[in-house]
């Protein structure tokens, strides 16, 4: 059953991830519900949900963008993971620990997929010079996505263990 | 113990096999990628449909239709000029060549964008038209107002935009007023960056910049946007500008492909 909702959930995120999200771009940049949705269910419902949700949410990222198919699948499976071994181990119902778990897995996970396209890249050297520097990524994309994905994360998952039906006293 | 090692390991061989899967196939992902688009595309242009319905039901929406429409026309108006400012000056250049052949007025395919970038790495959009529609690979994507981008991925009933503010977008452009050239890439804050400009080159902000028609890809003379920032590149022997598109891309809803 909860796998259910959780795919149920994945399926609502990616379509307003690709229709209306995009009108509340602030410095280029939308909030990544999905990831958020990545982390939740790493942090609140285990490593082999967290892992089978990045995999599965990494694909339908990547069905509905362009470049390498399957990256974002390894790097979101992986993230979902991680984060599911570091959930026991942290006070994983306070804000603070939500939004820095978010904040800090999503920059690991832009900065590998970032990587990860240089190494399948099959650009020539001579276009080296049109390819932007990590650091204008980093500053240009991934950090204003990381702390927008973060804030809007902080509401989300209260909604989303609401809707999972976990109280406070229940991950003790 | 046993049994919950002998499952890492196959979890690490199926991850690791994907991996592998993704380096050495990406035209067998592609191809399976478009086909699941395809069948998305009539659920999101529903849903576009329905966003686009609702913001009519705000307060005031005729108005808005009405200066939308107004703005539009100058933007058709502009475009115009833009053009003409073109011919002006490619006439001026053919009276003292001979033998040059104009470029002909080129056709396109309408359509809507239905959906936008699903990740934050990328910038494309997806459009309501495909292979069935005659669109096809490396086709020019326009507004009225400028250039949008090029098709990457075709399906049957939907095709995927790259837009000229993705950091894997290149495109041959000129400065229209000297007709210094240069390379327009994109970059991951949504701006445009022009680069091999030469060091001695004029270049002033408000500058428009126009495609070269180099290529088979981008037709001649088609509006990119004004030059907002003039710099040097460190450690190169180039200039650089930042072009701000004519386009807003975030704000596309409807564009033509060329045929």
């Amino acid at each position: 059953m909860i796998r259910v909702r959780i795919y149920l959930l994945l399926m609502l995120a990616i379509f307003l991830h690709i229709t209306i999200l995009d009108r509340f771009r602030i410095f280029n940049s939308k909030p990544d519900i999905v990831f958020t949705l990545v982390i939740f269910s790493g942090l609140f419902l285990g490593p082999r949900i967290g892992l089978e949700v990045g995999i599965v949410s990494g694909f339908l990222r990547d069905l509905f963008t362009v470049g390498t198919f399957g990256l974002s699948a390894v790097i979101f499976g992986i993230a979902g993971y991680l984060v599911s071994k570091i959930g026991p181990k942290v006070y994983r119902e306070l804000k603070l620990t939500q939004f820095v778990l978010v904040f800090t897995f999503y920059l690991l996970a832009a900065s590998a997929h970032h990587a990860l396209k240089f190494v399948v890249m099959t650009d020539s050297s001579l276009l080296r010079d049109c390819v932007p520097t990590y650091w204008e990524f980093f500053t240009g994309s991934f950090l204003p996505t990381s702390i927008y994905t973060s804030v809007i994360s902080l509401p989300l998952f209260g909604v989303l263990m609401r809707y999972f039906g976990f109280e406070e006293h229940s991950l003790a | 113990m046993h049994g919950a090692s002998k499952i890492k390991i196959s979890r690490l061989i199926a991850l690791s096999l994907l991996i592998v899967l993704i380096i050495i196939s990406p035209a067998v992902f592609s191809t399976f990628r478009m086909r699941v688009v395809d069948l998305a595309s009539s659920p999101l242009g529903i849903l576009s449909k329905t966003v686009r319905l609702t913001k009519r039901a705000i307060p005031f929406a005729s108005y808005r239709e009405k200066i939308k429409k107004l703005r539009d026309e100058v933007d058709l108006r502009n475009a115009e000029i833009s053009r003409l400012r073109e011919y002006y000056a490619e006439n001026r250049r053919l009276k003292e060549l001979l033998g040059f052949k104009r470029e002909l007025p080129v056709q396109t395919i309408p359509a809507l964008v239905i959906g936008r970038d699903s990740s934050n790495w990328a910038n494309s959009v997806i459009i309501n038209k495909g292979t069935d529609h005659l669109i096809r690979v490396n086709a020019a994507v326009l507004t009225p107002r400028g250039l949008v981008g090029k098709v990457v991925e075709v399906g049957k009933a939907s095709s995927k935009i790259l837009l000229i503010k993705d950091p894997n977008s290149k495109v041959s452009v000129i400065i229209q007023k000297n007709r210094q050239g240069g390379l327009l890439v994109g970059r991951p804050d949504g701006k445009c960056k022009m680069i091999y400009i030469s060091m001695d080159a004029e270049v002033s902000i408000g500058d428009r910049v126009i495609t070269t028609g180099y290529g088979t890809i981008f037709p001649k003379g088609v509006m990119i946007g004004e030059v907002a920032q003039v710099g040097k590149e460190p450690g190169r022997l180039y200039k650089y500008a930042i072009v701000k598109p004519a386009q807003d891309l975030s704000k596309i809803e409807e564009v033509l492909c060329v045929k």
